[in-house]
Order: structure tokens, then sequence, then C-alpha cells
């Protein structure tokens, strides 16, 4: 279906829709107006008749009022005049009153006279039973006669005939007297009378009993249902006549019969009849709407757009697009001609782009190193560059006839390859693989492939891709591997610690040595050098990192380390700066050794020498204020001429000399300190060799050191015999000597504590001091010196009189768990 | 006899004996002994020496060096150095109180004859 085809479509489709609309529209607002107005019409007409219904009864009333408010009348029913019924109650008097039944009553109900009038004999005549036998006290129209003034009328059913009857007390003429009876008229509603009551002359009106089966019975339920509201009801007869129906009530409130009109719908046709003519109008004036906005739709648009169509669609394949697209005028259209045609320019010269970039891509293929391949689902090889045949060993001609690409892979990998191209065509993703390639004349290459998809329509048609060849960039990686396995090795073999770090100082690389500083090399890479650097040496190393390192001259540093347990180890580190290919200085690469053993032997040889230097010239101000003394004491002795006092003097002159002698024998001592280079000793094993060279005489010795080695002097077993020599000298009641050691984060320290009298908190600090003592005043002076040549330090913590308790604290990093067990090696050795 | 007066500082009894001995040969009145640079300020004061000898290492916080120092600014005393000392340090820092002059042990009659002579002339 063309445009013009759809267009006429939509257009009568949307005429008949408007043309229903307005229909329903307008039918349904203009026909309810009309049946409204019918209906007030109907509503207004049957009012009348009811009024001109109680207007007959009113005129009935005044009638029986006239009869009964007259003194004859009143005389009559007393039997005071009895010529009353022939000069009133003539037959004339009932055609000029338009009454058929007259009857007159005493007070107590009696019939005093009743006649009825017989139109057709012109005569009175008996009044019927039926009537008669309603006249008695319970009927309304003799309902309290006490009232003069009172009137009662309404309609009667008789024998299912309608009666207009009316009655009134009898008094005098002047209202005067008791009421003697009553008097009641009678009048049919026949159809005489039924015709005075029409409105109209188009209105017809009958009385139809309520019983009457002709009148609808949901009508008839409605009008009994609506009782005391009295309503009217209207309902349309047929198209032609509308029916009115309203109840009429008798005097005994029953309902009596209904009165029906019945009148043509001259309005509600004249509604039908406009409502047509509205719509005849509308329809014509839409036809003709919608014939000029559909021929100007098709003058100005639609052959306009069909032209355009139809020009288009001669263009023809994209490849030889050569025409123009020409529409008159200046309109959108022919501006969307005028693009269509810019737009074709534009794919004619993409178009020649195109061309020329395939070249450019065919002619970089061609130089490019690699293979560049294309291939069809069956996998015949539809392109393949220079560098392709070449390194397939193949020809011009063989491609020609058909190459195949999985002639070229070997029969182990072509399930992996098949597996591949499977995930390039689902996935349409680029696939990298590795395989190795054979060629038909037996050699073999290694690449590495990156292959994807050809898509044309949303359909994989074929496989991309390049080959690089890696057969020497493999030997080249192996090798490379083999070298880096050697490298690894020998790093690992060797006791230095091997690192780089970048010009932050941030470590990049360390040898696995580092495990015996407790880490693991993953741990340390990436952080800083600075955090496993000893505090106070890290303004150094941080120097180092700022202003040698950017020189670009070999460093070389020494500085204390700190390991994962917070012992301080003394490195030095030689570093070579690393420069990258541009020359710029990356980083560092060094090597770590770890001089902490040498360093503490420096430093106890350093120490030793200085300890000994003073003991040089402590001995020799001793010895030379000694021999000042002895000196002395000679030229006294030999002065003295009295043999006691030259005995004196001469006795004075021994203890001199043996002091002199002590003094060198201190001297013996005391130059082995620090002479020897500190080692690591096994307290249990020491102590244990101490307190053998006391034969327990009555001490108990209490021996709970654990099995650890601190590095100390050699002389460190001296330390141990002059403690226990100095407890059992100056213990006094001493019993028991007791050893022991603990851990905490100063280090460790080694206890030696007796039961004996103790030290006066006054000699605590000077019992160390040099001649301060009982015996030489040599023992713990030298002690302490002993131990300081490592940095032991040692103190008496003991409470006098209970004890002395010597503490000596080995620092962190000069104590360690012995690995061997000292009883154990000695077994072994006796064996 | 000479009326000289001289206060001995020295803790080393036999020392102090000895040269207490040759003192009193040479004819040298000895007006006291110190054994700490307290006592021998204390000294100086009572006994107002002509002289005091000095052993440089004495008992006490204040060792001779200082204790010289002392007197030689508040007295005006000539003050000898008596020392076994032989560390530069210390000769240098005893140098530095302007002594009246040194006297090293051992020493003999001659020295001290020799020394205080120089100094009481």
């Amino acid at each position: 279906m063309n445009l013009q085809k759809k267009t006429l479509l939509v257009l009568v489709l949307s005429f008949i829709a408007v043309i229903a609309f307005i229909s329903i529209f307008v039918s349904g607002i203009l026909l309810d107006g009309y049946s409204n107005l019918e209906k007030n019409y109907v509503e207004k007409d049957l009012l009348q008749a009811q009024n001109k219904l109680q207007e007959n009864t009113g005129s009935l009333s005044l009638i029986v009022s006239d009869w009964g408010q007259w003194d004859d009348s009143y005389d009559f029913v007393n039997g005071n005049k009895p010529d009353y019924i022939s000069i009133n109650l003539v037959p004339e008097t009932y055609e000029n009153l338009l009454v058929n039944y007259i009857i007159f009553t005493s007070r107590d109900g009696k019939i005093v006279y009743s006649g009825a009038y017989d139109p057709q004999t012109h005569s009175v005549i008996p009044v019927p039973e039926a009537l008669l036998e309603q006249i008695n006290k319970d009927n309304p129209l003799l309902f309290d006669v006490s009232d003069p003034g009172r009137d009662t009328a309404g309609i009667l059913m008789l024998s299912g005939k309608p009666l207009l009857i009316a009655s009134h007390p009898i008094v005098h003429t002047d209202f005067s007297g008791t009421p003697q009876g009553v008097v009641i008229m009678g009048r049919l509603l026949d159809q005489n009378v039924l015709d005075r009551l029409t409105p109209g002359d188009q209105v017809s009106i009958t009385m139809v009993p309520i019983t009457d089966p002709s009148l609808p019975a949901d009508l008839v339920k409605k009008m009994q249902a609506e009782h005391d509201g009295d309503p009217d009801f209207i309902l349309p007869v047929n198209i032609s006549y509308v029916a009115g129906y309203a109840v009429i009530h008798d005097i005994y409130g029953s309902d009596a019969f209904v009165i029906e009109t019945i009148q043509p719908r001259d309005i509600y046709s004249q509604g039908v009849t406009s409502t047509i003519q509205y719509i005849v109008i509308i329809l014509g004036a839409f036809a003709v709407l919608g014939v000029a906005v559909l021929l100007m739709i098709d003058q100005f648009v639609l052959s306009r757009v069909g032209s355009l169509s139809r020009q288009v669609r001669a263009l023809g394949p994209l490849h030889e697009i050569d025409q123009k697209i020409v529409l008159s005028g200046d309109d959108e259209l022919s501006g969307l001609a005028t693009d269509i045609d810019r737009m074709l320019e534009k794919i004619r010269v993409t178009r020649g782009e195109l061309v020329k970039s395939r070249e450019r891509f065919q002619d970089i293929a061609e130089l490019l190193p690699q293979i560049v391949f294309e291939m069809d689902m069956s996998g015949r090889l539809t392109f393949l560059n220079r560098s392709g045949l070449e390194m397939a060993h193949e020809t011009l001609e063989n491609f020609a006839r058909g190459l195949y690409a999985h002639d070229f892979f070997l029969p182990t990998d072509r399930q992996r390859l098949a597996e591949n191209l499977d995930r390039i065509t689902k996935k349409r993703e680029t696939v990298e693989a590795t395989y190795t390639f054979a060629r038909h004349d037996g050699s073999m290459f290694l690449g590495d492939t990156f292959v994807s998809a050809i898509i044309h329509n949303n359909e994989v048609i074929g496989y991309r891709g390049i080959i690089i060849d890696i057969t020497e960039q493999k030997k080249i990686t192996d090798a490379l591997a083999e070298s880096e396995n050697n490298y690894r090795t020998l790093t690992e073999s060797v006791s230095d610690v091997l690192f780089s770090t970048n010009l932050k100082g941030v470590i990049t690389y360390i040898s696995s040595v580092c495990n015996r500083y407790g880490f693991l090399a993953e741990e340390v890479v990436s952080r800083p050098v600075l955090q496993f650097v000893h505090p106070e040496d890290q303004e150094k190393v941080r120097m180092c990192f700022v202003e040698e390192i950017p020189k670009g001259k070999p460093i070389d540093i020494s500085c204390r380390i700190v390991d994962k347990w917070g012992y301080t180890h003394w490195v030095e580190a030689k570093c070579m700066i690393r420069v990258n290919i541009n020359g710029q200085v990356t980083g560092i690469n060094g090597v770590m050794r770890d001089f902490t053993d040498r360093r503490r032997a420096e430093n106890a040889i350093m120490l030793a020498n200085k300890k000994l230097n003073l003991l040089n010239n402590i001995t020799r101000h001793d010895s030379l204020n000694t021999i000042t003394g002895l000196f002395g004491l000679v030229d006294m002795a030999n002065a003295s001429t009295v043999p006691e006092e030259r005995k004196e003097l001469l006795d004075q002159i021994r203890e001199l000399t043996g002091v002199i002698q002590r003094q060198i024998a201190f001297t013996r001592e005391y130059q082995s300190v620090g002479v020897n280079a500190p080692a690591w000793q096994n307290l249990l094993l020491i102590s244990k060799r101490a307190i053998a060279d006391f034969p327990a005489k009555n001490i108990r010795f209490v021996n709970e050191i654990k099995n650890i080695e601190i590095y100390a002097d050699p002389l460190l077993e001296k330390v141990f015999y002059n403690l226990i020599d100095n407890a059992i000298r100056y213990g006094e009641h001493l019993t028991t000597i007791r050893f022991y050691n603990e851990i905490s984060d100063k280090g460790l320290t080694l206890v030696c504590e007796d039961d004996g009298v103790g030290i006066p908190d006054k000699e605590k600090e000077s019992i160390f001091e040099r001649g301060i003592g009982k015996n030489t005043g040599m023992g713990l002076f030298l002690a302490r010196e002993i131990l300081l040549i490592t940095e032991i330090t040692i103190q008496e913590t003991g409470k006098p009189g209970y004890g002395a308790k010597f503490e000596i604290l080995v620092p962190n990093g000069a104590f360690r768990i012995a690995r061997d067990n000292p009883d154990e090696n000695r077994k072994n050795k006796h064996m | 006899m000479s009326d000289k007066a001289i206060l001995l500082v020295e803790d080393d009894d036999v020392i102090a004996k000895i040269a207490e001995w040759r003192l009193n040969n040479l004819g040298y009145r000895i007006c006291g002994r110190a054994i700490s640079g307290a006592e021998a300020m204390e000294m100086v004061i009572k006994t107002k020496p002509d002289l005091v000898l000095m052993d440089i290492n004495i008992k006490g916080d204040i060792d001779g060096i200082e204790t010289a120092r002392m007197i030689k600014k508040g007295f005006n005393i000539p003050v000898i150095f008596v020392t076994s000392h032989s560390d530069g340090q210390t000769l240098e820092r005893a140098r530095e109180t302007k002594p009246d002059g040194f006297i090293v042990k051992p020493f003999d009659d001659n020295d001290l004859r020799v020394a205080i002579g120089l100094v009481l002339k």
C-alpha cells in the first residue's frame, strides 16, 4: 500500500469516526432535550385535566352547599315541607344542575329522599342500591353533621364507573340551627364530562380503571408504589404518540382510576428531524473538507515524496552512484532532496577514501614483517601478505590455487585451533594464541597469533589476523630464563643481601637472603628502605638518597638496620647507580653485608685498649705512689737508730712491697680483658664451669639458667667466679647461691642472688670501683670491666640483710637461644 | 729551722708521713695536713700557710687541681703540685692554674728542697 492509499484510508476512517462521534453526541444531547420538553408538555396537559376535574368537583360541591344551606331543605328533612320534592326535585332540576343523583338523609343517616335522573326517559328513577348501600354512617359523606359549614366532595366508584359526588349538612339558610341531615348529589363521569376536561384539540383523555389489563403492569406497580406523591408518568406509546398517566383517588383515599392522555409527539419528531439535518450538514462539510485536504496533501506532499522515492530507488548500487536527486520547490522536501544529494556526495567521497584506505592497508600489510592473513570459514586463505608467503615458503601461484590454514598447523595443535576459532565466532573477540607452524617442506617456526572475526551483516564470514614469528624471541627468552635462574641461584647462595631501590628509596628487589632478618622478600619489596634503618641512622641514609645518589657516584655507606625481632645489625652497603636507556638515574642496585660481629669485636677491642690505657695510668700512678712511700720508708729506716722503729719501718716496707705485688698481679689479669675478641658463649656451660671451681661445703648452688648464648669477652667465666667468690667471702651466713635468667623488652637479665647479709645501700655503687672492698677491691671492678667490653651492664639490687642480688643486663642482639645442648656436646666429647 | 709554714694536702697516709718527715728534715714547719679539697680550704683559712704542697688525686668531689685554683685565687698562696700523673690531659689542666712548682713522685729530699726553695726564696 503506497503512501497515497494509506493517507486516503486514514482520512476516511477519521471522517467516519468523527461523524459517528458527532452523531452520537448530538443525538444524545438534542433528543434528550426534546424528550424533556415533550415530557413537560404532557405533564402540563395532565395537570390541566386534573385541575378541570377538580373544578367539576368544586362546582358540584357549591351546588350541594347551596341546597344544604337552605331553610326549605331544613324544613323538608324535618318533615315540615311536604311539597318540597314536587317543587324542587323535578327532572329539570337534575338537568340544570347536571347531576345524576340527589339524596337527602336525616340526622341519623336515614334516607329521606333519593332520586336518580334517567336522561333517556327524562324522568326521576330510583337510586341504584349500590349507591344507597354506601350511604351510611361510615361514609365520609355523612361524616360529622355537627359542622354546618363542612363540605365533602370526591370520586366514588360505582359499579366500576366513576361518580363525582358531594355532600353538605342541611342547615338554615343563615347557617343557624342544628344540621338535620345531609344532602348528597352525584354526577356520573362519562365521556362528555371527560371531553370537557380535555386541555387541547390534539389531546385525548380517557379514564382507565387501575385494574385495567391494558395498562402496562410495571407502570401500575410504579403508580401504586408512588401513591402518596401522586406523580405523573409519561411513556412514549410509539414514535408518533406519547401517553401521560395520573392516578385519581376516591373519597376513601383508594385508587379509583387512571387518567390517560394521548397526544402526538410533535416536539420529539421535530427534534429527530433537526438532529438528522444537523448531522447531514456536518457530514457534508467534513466530506468537502476531507477531499480538499486530501487533494492538498497529495499535491504538496505525497506526489513529491513519491517522486523523491522513485529517484532514490533509481540510484542503483552504492558504488555506482552518480545521479543527482532533483525536486523543485523550496520547502522541506526539496531541502531533504538537497540533503540526500549532499549525503550521496559524501558517500562518493567516503567510498573513494575507503578505496584508498584499503589500498593503504594492503600496502602496509605487504610491508609488515609479520604475517597478515584473511581466511574464509572453510579455512581457505583469501589474503596473505608478502611476509606470509615468504614465511610459509609459498608462491603466489600456490596461493592462487588455494592454500588452507589448517595445513600449516601441527596435528597436535588443530583441536586447540578449532576451539579458538569457535570462541572467536561465538564471542566475537580477538584471541591470542601461540602455535607451531609447519611448512610444506617440513621446516617449522613458532608464532604468536592474534585472530578476530570478519563480520558482514552481523554474520561471521571469515577470520583475519596476524602472526608474529617468535622463534628467535623464544630462544632469547629461554636463554634469559636460564640466565635469570643462574642469577637467582647465585644471589641466593651468597651471604650478602642484594637489593634494588628506586630514587625514592623504595625497595624494588631484594634477594631471599633477607629472611635471615626475619623478613620474606615479598614483604620487604615496595617498602621504603628507611623503614628498616635504625632511627639514629635514618637521617644519614635519607641524605644519601637526597644528595649522593642524584650525583650518580657509587655509594658506600654503613649503618644499622633493625630486624623483625627488634635486634640491631651493622651493615655496609655498596651501591651502584642504575640508569635507564636514556641515561636517567632510576635507582640503585646494591649489596649489603652484615658486619655486626666485626663491629662488636672492633668496639670491644677499642674499649679494651681504652681500658688498658686507663689501667696503665692507674697502675703507674699507684705504683709511683707506693714507690714514693717505699723510698721514704727506706730513708726513714736508714735514718733511724732505734731498732724497734727501724723494724716497724721495715714491716711497712714489706707491706708496701706486697701492695706492689698485688698491683702487678691485677695487671696480669686485667691485661687479658679485651685481648681476645668477644665470642658467643653458652651461659649454662660457663656457669656450671664456674660453680665447679667451688667444691660445695655448706653452700647450695641453684642453677636455673636456660640454654642461652651471649656475646661477651672470653673472660666471662671470671665474672661468674668473682660473683660466687664475692658471695662466699662476704655473705657471712650464706647457704644458697642461685643463678637464673629473665627476658624482657630491655634484653636478657642474668641474676645471681644469695641469702647472705647483702650489700648496704650506700655501697651498692662503690663496690664496683677499683680498690673498694675488703679483699683486693678488684673482683667486682674486674667483673664490670669484662662485661662492659660488649656493653653488658651489672648492678646490685638486693635488699640489705636479705642477701645480695646482682643483675647482669645483656642488651637485645647480644644474646640468642643456643642451638646445641651443651650437656649433649659434652657427652659427645667424652665419648 | 725555717719559720715557713707548709700545708700538706695528701690523702695517702704513708705518702703524707714520708712527706712530713722529709719536710721536717729540710727545716720546714708543717702547719697542717688535709686529705680533701674542702678540708684544705678550711686549713688554709685557719693556718695561713706560706706554701701548699698539693697532691692532685685526693679524696672528695674536688680534686687537687681545682683546690689549687681556689687557693691561689682566694689567698694568693703559692701551690706546688705533687703528682705521679704523667698523662697529658691532667698535666695540662694543672698547668692552666699556673702552679708555682711540680714535684713528681717518687720524690726525695732534694726534689722537695729545690722546688720549695725556688718558691719561698
